[in-house]
């Protein structure tokens, strides 16, 4: 599968008018991961025509749980019956797809998927089997993660070797003809490392000789 | 031509039974087994579905972990595959509890002191629901993976596994979904104002909301040349798989139910089937407002008026990420055994629906069922189950 369009959101402070109106109500994981697809899509050249059947895999760690704190707050503030049902909405792992899907116009098959480790491996790996099958011809595929001083309490206590951050990446992989193309990827089903989406989209950016990869 | 992908075990636990037998005799009987929580102490009253005389074995990962390890364990005796040894095995499954630190005992101390065990939170990162079964089968897999799609996740993990098996990444894929009945969710959904007080009502002219639930149904899919192989002779195969996603609200299906119609014809489309041949469909029926009307509303479409239809959460509530693992079992069962239960807590025709579901116990010909499962975030996804 090739790789036409990068989007990467390291600076959750970012202003773009055009995307964030319409999600000035979500929390910031939702507005990293929405405006990294949006610059994805844009980078890689691709018409609205293509969003009707265009896929999307979302790979996370740990999701909104930032969010899923707030929640909580309202739970021991306020009681069982009097929690936030906004709140709640946006603590499910999926909102952020549904922000994507919504805000982009998209209508292929969408995916949410969490793992501790290799979660956007994974991720490439839907990707390419559903490329494979010709479920779909172009996906967006990436990652978020949320900072939280919470979950900063947790990992420095269970794994201290851990670079804790936070950000969202972004790729247009495709089958068919792109306008642009980064680079040929092969997700290898049985490689040993595992890599980032921050990673992989830095390189790419980096390195723009076009060369094929695998990953 | 692709491979054919057998269905070869089935396990499931839930309000109406700790196993398929037990399953079997509620879905007969029309036996409904709610009752107020007992889980977890909360001011709210509404009845739900939890599994009863069921004890978490291994408190070191949360009980839908425990919930999930009971199904697997039946699944894997039905497909005769205790020793997984010499397959390439993926695990594929399906949750929304089991993915977030909704512990509000260890968050209530750390927001009081500023610290807390970390016991708790170490249990959080031992239950990512893929990696924990990975673990308990002690199988080494580069194919793990915790689909997180809501409402929709058990059907998306099977899915997902189908498409595992056609692209030769495994031989065998544990694939389904879990979810236990947890106080957070449970505040979430009341605070949504979609739960019932009352006991469920799916498809009904009068019906006022879901009942929450928990379970766990899990799958054993594999290449059925590998089956054969090792001496079974599968009956039932996974034929099709579609998904396709509303873009139109973060909890509210599309009105016209777009994304579910679409996801329907892709699945039948790759199961090469038209609607004729489906026998039944098991809707996802939550027994909400909008869920019930718009999927009542598709499947009169997509399929006729003369469709058999029916809701099994009147059985066991709604299940979450449990659910579309859990409904996969069921349409199995049924496609097994010949007939469907009565669509539990229907009694009265929604005019702007059109269709009934079943109101007993009925028998099916045909050998190719449908399995439906909406989500949050706009998530379609359907199943074609098939028998030979």
């Amino acid at each position: 599968m090739r790789i036409s369009g990068i989007g990467v959101i390291l600076d959750k402070s970012r202003k773009d008018k055009f995307v964030l109106k319409d999600i000035r109500r979500a929390d910031d994981l939702i507005k990293m991961a929405v405006l990294a697809a949006y610059d994805a899509f844009v980078d890689s050249g691709l018409d609205n025509s293509a969003k009707d059947n265009l896929g999307l895999i979302l790979a996370t760690a740990f999701g909104p749980h930032v969010t899923t704190f707030r929640f909580l707050d309202e739970i021991l503030d306020y009681g069982d019956a009097n929690v936030s049902p906004t709140l709640f909405s946006h603590s499910v792992h999926n909102a952020a797809n549904s922000y994507i899907s919504s805000n982009l116009g998209i209508h292929g098959p969408t995916l949410t998927l969490t793992n501790f480790s290799a979660s956007f491996y994974q991720a490439l790996l839907v990707a390419q089997s559903w490329l494979n099958e010709g479920r779909c011809e172009n996906i967006l595929v990436g990652s978020v993660e949320q900072y939280g001083k919470e979950m900063e309490y947790i990992l420095s206590g269970v794994a201290p070797e851990l670079n804790y951050k936070e950000g969202s990446a972004f790729f247009l992989v495709s089958v068919g003809e792109c306008l642009k193309k980064y680079c040929s990827i092969c997700v290898l089903p049985y490689r040993d490392e595992f890599a980032s989406g921050f990673s992989l989209a830095t390189s790419l950016l980096e390195d723009k000789s076009n060369k094929g990869t695998q990953f | 031509m692709p491979e054919n992908i057998a269905i070869t075990g089935l396990g499931s636990i839930s309000a109406c039974g700790n196993n398929t037998e037990e399953t079997l005799e509620s879905f007969s009987s029309g036996k409904r087994s709610a009752g107020p929580v007992s889980l977890f102490k909360t001011e709210l009253k509404y009845p739900v579905f939890e599994v009863k005389n069921f004890f978490n074995k291994d408190i070191s990962v949360m009980r839908t972990l425990n919930l999930a390890f009971q199904a697997l364990a039946e699944a894997v005796s039905d497909a005769s595959l205790e020793d997984l040894s010499g397959y390439r095995v993926g695990i594929c499954l399906g949750t929304t509890v089991a993915s977030q630190l909704n512990d509000i005992d260890f968050y209530k101390t750390y927001r009081e002191k500023g610290s807390a065990p970390l016991e708790r939170a170490k249990r959080f990162l031992n239950s990512n629901l893929a990696q924990a079964v990975v673990d308990f089968l002690k199988i080494k897999t580069k194919f793990c993976c915790t689909v997180v799609n809501a409402c929709s996740s058990g059907t998306d993990a099977i899915g997902l596994g189908l498409s595992w098996l056609r692209n030769d990444y495994c031989d065998i894929v544990i694939a389904g979904g879990a979810d236990e009945l947890n106080r957070v969710p449970f505040d979430g959904f009341v605070s949504l104002g979609v739960v019932s007080n009352s006991l469920s009502l799916p498809f009904d002219r009068e019906r006022s909301g879901l009942n929450l639930g928990e379970g766990a149904g899990i799958v054993i899919l594999e290449k059925e040349s590998i089956a054969l192989r090792r001496g079974r002779k599968p009956d039932l195969f996974l034929k099709g798989y579609g998904l396709a996603a509303d873009g139109y609200h973060l909890t509210a299906p599309h009105p016209e139910g777009k994304g579910l119609e679409k996801a329907l014809k892709i699945a039948l489309s790759e199961a090469g089937i038209n609607v004729g041949g489906v026998a039944f469909v098991n809707a996802h029926g939550t027994a909400t407002k909008d869920n019930d009307k718009v999927e009542g509303v598709v499947l009169k479409k997509v399929f006729g008026p003369k469709l058999k239809f029916l809701s099994t959460k009147g059985f066991t509530g709604h299940t979450l990420g449990a659910a579309g693992g859990l409904e996969a079992v069921f349409s199995a069962l049924a496609l097994r055994q010949g007939w469907i239960p009565a669509s539990s807590g229907f009694i009265n025709q929604d005019d702007e629906i059109g269709i009934s579901p079943v109101q007993q116990k009925t028998e099916i010909k045909g050998s190719h069922a449908v399995s439906t499962s909406l989500a949050f975030g706009g998530n379609n996804s359907a199943l074609v189950i098939s028998r030979n």
